[in-house]
């Protein structure tokens, strides 16, 4: 594994949803490119016919019974009491849409 | 009050026998932690009000129902604090994180509900690396913990807190999470008891993710009688984690064999941290157990397998806090959960998904197909927790990669799911703690808790904590 290129960096930025200054994309450049090295050595294990595991418990799709019980959810004065940014017992977001799309 | 007794059974008798009272318990600790934690850096909420009342509340109980009163509630009067990763609800809650620094949670997790239904007192919140993602308690937004037996070195990480509180006796108790080594790195490096149990057996719900397939929640003691005690209450299914099972606990076998997996012994082993496990074996040989040497070759891959696959899952994890329903925005990530988030990215990006992710998980496959293995023929693991003793505050934390590698024994525990308890045992010539871990098959708690207790009544350990820091 070579050096991780700032472009790599800057595209990953976006990926993870950071925002990274020039500085922070040097170190993290270094950094990141050392550590890949050292969990690069996995490559020359043989995993052929290998399943990957995924948790360790053996168990798979524990539901519980899908009825309201008081004490699992928060009332809406509760799931709100985080933020101040509300409007009528809404969160309020920012804008993703700038322009009125017109659908031909 | 003088001084606070050290375990769940003197504390218990304490108050029984009217020697002083759960607020006297309170008042101690809580005029401890104001006069040596500007030192140490382990609370970062001290939640007085609550310990109050809940002290009041005991106080009340044990004159109304005496022994009862105890049988009813295990922990009746059990004075706990809690990693800042625990959410508690109406009392702040941070995970170390500036992203969360004025989180009030409106629900608390299900380890904090059983503990307080079991009749703890909530003391406060624990300072921990942010997201619990360090080993030495340096990477917490809110500055580091010290370690309370030499203020110069690390406490260990990510459970800073919680082993800084229990060695400076702030705290009978502590709760912590441990994703590799959390729990058992700070427990080695003060001088205490911790447990990182079973993936399965404790609710994570209501805990603040790190890496969702490797968390367990765990705890501290200064004694195994006082782990078990904790671990009777806090174990077992709750319906909103659905990992947990209530399994079948492995028994302790007439003739224990306890094996030495030769890979945790090779160079690079501080001789100090060596010396001490091997001291543990004699120990254990003498009371009966058979020694046997065993191979685990596929553990030297696993801390490599784990920094792919836990930065895999923070990445995953982390991408909830967005600052909108609640929180500060993603600005607030401090260096290393950036790193982790941008690593985890990277592994699981398109193009190198299957070079890095998919292969640490078959890499873990086989891991846990060894370590399955070795369970066939002894019942329990003897190991160091860390490489080297405690390290100085700054040693480490501008090498990211050589702060990964203090994890290097903790990892095959939780890539396998397994259970491991870190047992103090003697101190390095720097008067820093030593100590070892048990690692035994998944649901062997209780046999593990059987083998520390023949080694702590052989040894004669007594509790220690630092009564002027």
């Amino acid at each position: 594994m070579g050096k991780l290129a700032g472009i790599e960096i800057q595209y990953l930025g976006r990926l993870a949803n950071l925002h990274l200054s020039s500085a922070e994309k040097k170190i993290l450049g270094h950094q990141l490119s050392e550590v890949l090295a050292f969990v690069g050595k996995l490559a020359k294990i043989n995993t052929r016919n290998i399943e990957p595991t995924s948790q360790t418990t053996g168990l798979s799709n524990r539901l519980r019974n899908d009825i309201k019980k008081a004490d699992y959810t928060l009332t809406t004065e509760e799931a709100l009491s985080g933020t101040n940014k509300v409007y009528n017992n809404f969160f309020v977001v920012r804008s993703i849409l700038s322009k009125r799309s017109h659908n031909k | 009050m003088k001084t606070a007794p050290l375990t769940i059974k003197e504390t218990q008798d304490g108050l029984l026998k009217g020697r002083f009272s759960a607020v006297d318990l309170v008042n101690f600790y809580l005029t401890r932690i104001q006069k040596f934690d500007k030192k140490i850096n382990a609370y970062l909420t001290v939640s007085e009000e609550i310990a109050f009342k809940q002290a009041k509340n005991v106080d009340k109980q044990i004159e109304n129902f005496r022994e009862k009163a105890i049988e009813e509630k295990p922990l009746l009067g059990v004075v706990v604090s809690h990693k800042d990763l625990f959410l508690t609800k109406g009392v702040r809650t941070t995970a170390g994180s500036k992203v969360l620094e004025s989180y009030i949670p409106p629900y608390s997790a299900t380890v904090v509900q059983k503990l307080e239904k079991a009749g703890c007192i909530m003391l406060g919140k624990l300072n921990c690396d942010a997201w619990a993602h360090g080993s030495s308690g340096e990477n917490s937004d809110f500055g580091p913990t010290k370690n309370p037996w030499n203020p110069k070195y690390v406490p260990g990480g990510s459970s800073s807190g919680s082993g800084a509180s229990m060695a400076a006796n702030f705290t009978l108790i502590a709760t912590g999470t441990d994703t590799c080594g959390s729990v058992r790195l700070p427990a080695n490096y003060c001088g205490l008891y911790g447990l990182k149990p079973t993936y399965g057996t404790v609710s994570r719900y209501g805990v603040v993710a790190m890496a969702s397939s490797l968390d367990s929640i765990g705890h501290y003691g200064r004694c195994v009688d006082d782990i078990r005690k904790v671990f009777n209450v806090t174990k077992g299914e709750d319906g909103r984690d659905s990992t947990v099972i209530d399994g079948d606990y492995i028994n302790i076998s007439p003739r224990p064999k306890l094996g030495i997996p030769k890979e945790f012994f090779k160079s690079g082993l501080d001789e100090e941290v060596e010396k001490t496990v091997m001291e543990a074996v004699k120990v254990f040989k003498k009371i009966g157990f058979e020694i046997k040497e065993v191979s685990l070759p596929k553990s030297d891959y696993a801390i490599a397998v784990y920094y792919i696959i836990q930065p895999a899952e923070v990445s995953s994890n982390l991408g909830r806090y967005d600052g909108i329903r609640y929180g500060n925005g993603r600005d607030n990530f401090g260096p290393e959960a950036r790193r982790r988030i941008m690593l985890g990215t990277y592994v699981l990006s398109a193009g190198y998904y299957d070079a890095y992710y998919l292969k640490a998980m078959k890499v873990r496959s086989l891991i846990i197909k060894e370590v399955s293995k070795v369970f066939e023929a002894v019942d329990a693991l003897i190991a160091p927790v860390a490489p080297t003793p405690p390290f100085a505050l700054g040693e480490k934390i501008n090498d990211p990669l050589q702060m990964y590698l203090t994890d290097i024994f903790a990892a095959t525990a939780n890539l396998s799911g397994i259970a491991s308890l870190a047992v103090p045992f003697k101190f390095s010539s720097k008067g820093l703690p030593l100590g070892f871990q048990l690692m035994g098959p998944r649901f062997s708690e209780y046999s593990l808790f059987e083998m520390a207790s023949a080694f702590e009544k052989e040894t004669g350990y007594t509790p220690r904590v630092v009564e002027n820091i």
